[in-house]
């Protein structure tokens, strides 16, 4: 995902996220605005679950990664 | 890929949200519908390679899950390629094979880089030479057939630029079984550096060989590359502890299931391989307390509950929209419903599978990718050319050397075009094995990883499937991709 629209989209990111989503392609086009809506959610899960491991707190990782999961399940496509 | 057995018709076409009564169907069904989202799918991958980079989630079942990368080049004497872990050479089916020494040598290399350097800039200036080759050969062909010898000169000239994109030193070539086509100079290494993310080393290393696939005009070309558990190690010592974090890790993936579906732990965005040089000392025996830890555990659990279904369904889609962004060669992805057997494919498409390729009954298929060559056109004088050449084939006049020979000296149009032709054919496999190779990586997993190249009798199409072997358990398997 280039990173002037991570940017736009998620200022002050963690470089680390800017890291990794730099790898990934842009989203699709259909899907290019629910992605843009959803990449500030998944950056700040993203810095929760790093935080969860570093703290070794396993019932906050696994409440995080629930909560990721469930991004994904809300999206319909009717 | 579930489902493919009932024909073209996914689970939740068959059945309508609406039509069914059982809640955990119904959910299902949404799910599979969710699964079809690129929106979903997208996130999906972003946040496996977000918790893979960045949480260190998977690194830990990497790391003592010893994984292997092995690449060949598909044939007999064809290309090896291995990365250990930790810094052992896990890669000692090939050092009982009958490589030639130099070969050996890079195998035994301590600190798990195994294979002679591709420098990059050799592979700029081969191109670049490639390129000033082919366009004298034009001027040639445009002069006249009265500059055949010259013509033939530089077609050998464009031919061995259009090889050696790398030139390996001679000491590691891989030996070649006797009457193999293969030119030793057309065989292009990658390096797997120390530490080296996984996934980045594999896309680099897919790039790197895959001209290596440029001469080839045959009907099919089989790449593989594989991902498996680490067999044993050399000393009793280190197999012993090998062994035992393996088999330690084995289990905890087998308590979570999640790797009979696309995402697998080691499959999707394989994390980085951090190679800490450790030696293969007894202290090594002591196995490792909680080196999967709990956050792995815990992850590939909930992930197998839904992460795997969204990328089971949706990678193909991602990888198809990412194939029609970006080749200009492409035609529309076949329909995501592919069946789950190549054979079912291959009849579809009218292609013919090479045997080996039927035989691996237990091959899933990840990916097609379906091109349509360009046309080239054949000039008229190309044509009385092409006739003339049949003619002396029908004859039977000279082995086909000389007949190569003849055809750039006396019908230079007709090498020229033949060339061009070659450079298509290797430019879209080019492209299209490294299409499909995303959705191929997150999807394989344990087990092996195969292209299938294939083009139609007239060469004016083309197919790469992309296919996963089941993922395999067992680690004392010998694995297959071994079996020069």
């Amino acid at each position: 995902m280039r990173p002037d629209l991570l940017a736009n989209v998620v200022p002050n990111a963690d470089p680390d996220f800017l890291r990794v989503m730099s790898r990934l392609p842009d989203p699709p086009p259909h899907a290019y605005e629910f992605v843009i809506a959803a990449l500030p959610k998944l950056h700040a899960l993203f810095l929760e679950k790093r935080d969860a491991v570093a703290k070794n707190d396993i019932p906050a990782f696994e409440k995080i990664i629930e909560e990721e999961v469930e991004l994904l399940r809300s999206i319909h496509n009717p | 890929m579930k489902g493919m057995e009932k024909g073209f018709e996914t689970p939740a076409a068959a059945q309508p949200e609406s039509s069914v009564s059982d809640p955990k169907i119904r959910e299902r069904s949404r799910l599979e519908r969710v699964a079809t989202s690129p929106a979903a799918t997208y996130l999906a991958l972003a946040a496996i390679a977000l918790s893979t980079e960045g949480c260190g989630v998977f690194k830990s079942v990497a790391r003592h899950g010893l994984p292997v990368l092995t690449l060949e080049g598909g044939r007999p004497g064809k290309l090896g390629l291995g990365l250990a872990q930790g810094g052992q050479n896990v890669g000692f089916k090939m050092e009982q094979e009958p490589f030639e020494q130099g070969a050996l040598e890079w195998w035994r290399k301590p600190e798990g880089v195994y294979l002679t350097p591709v420098r990059m800039e050799r592979l700029t200036q081969k191109k670049a030479a490639a390129r000033a080759a082919q366009t004298r050969l034009k001027e040639l062909a445009d002069a006249g057939p009265e500059q055949g010898t010259d013509i033939f000169e530089a077609i050998k000239e464009a031919k061995e630029h259009d090889y050696a994109v790398s030139e390996p030193p001679r000491r590691t070539q891989i030996h070649f079984d006797e009457g193999e086509r293969w030119p030793a100079d057309s065989v292009v290494y990658s390096r797997v550096r120390v530490g080296e993310r996984f996934h980045d080393f594999a896309q680099r290393a897919m790039e790197l060989l895959t001209p290596a696939l440029a001469d080839d005009t045959g009907v099919s070309v089989e790449w593989h590359m594989e991902l498996q558990q680490s067999p044993p190690l050399h000393t009793s010592a280190g197999q012993a502890a090998s062994q035992m974090q393996t088999l330690r890790v084995m289990e905890a993936l087998r308590r979570s299931k999640g790797y009979t579906s696309g995402l697998n732990p080691h499959g999707a965005f394989l994390p980085g391989l951090k190679s800490p040089r450790r030696s293969l000392s007894m202290a090594q025996a002591e196995p490792p307390k909680s080196k999967v830890g709990p956050f792995a555990d815990t992850s590939m659990r909930l992930r197998e509950q839904s992460l795997s279904l969204l990328l089971d369904a949706g990678l193909q889609k991602v990888s198809g929209e990412m194939s029609a962004r970006f080749s200009p060669l492409s035609t529309p992805n076949l329909p995501p419903e592919t069946p789950s057997r190549l054979e079912d494919i291959a009849r579809r498409l009218a292609f013919s599978l090479p045997d080996e390729a039927l035989q691996e009954s237990e091959t899933e298929v990840v990916a097609v990718k379906r091109i349509v060559l360009p046309s080239l056109v054949r000039t008229a004088q190309i044509e009385k050319e092409w006739n003339a050449y049949q003619t002396e084939i029908e004859k039977g006049s000279g082995d086909q050397y000389e007949l190569d020979a003849l055809r750039a000296t006396k019908w230079p149009h007709l090498a020229l075009y033949l060339i061009e032709r070659g450079n298509q054919i290797a430019r879209a496999k080019r492209e299209a094995v490294s299409m499909i190779f995303p959705a191929l990586m997150s999807s394989a997993g344990i087990g092996a990883m195969r292209f299938h190249v294939m083009l139609n009798p007239d060469k004016t199409e083309m197919i790469v499937i992309g296919a996963a072997d089941k993922p395999r358990l067992p680690v004392q398997e010998k694995p297959s991709a071994y079996s020069f």
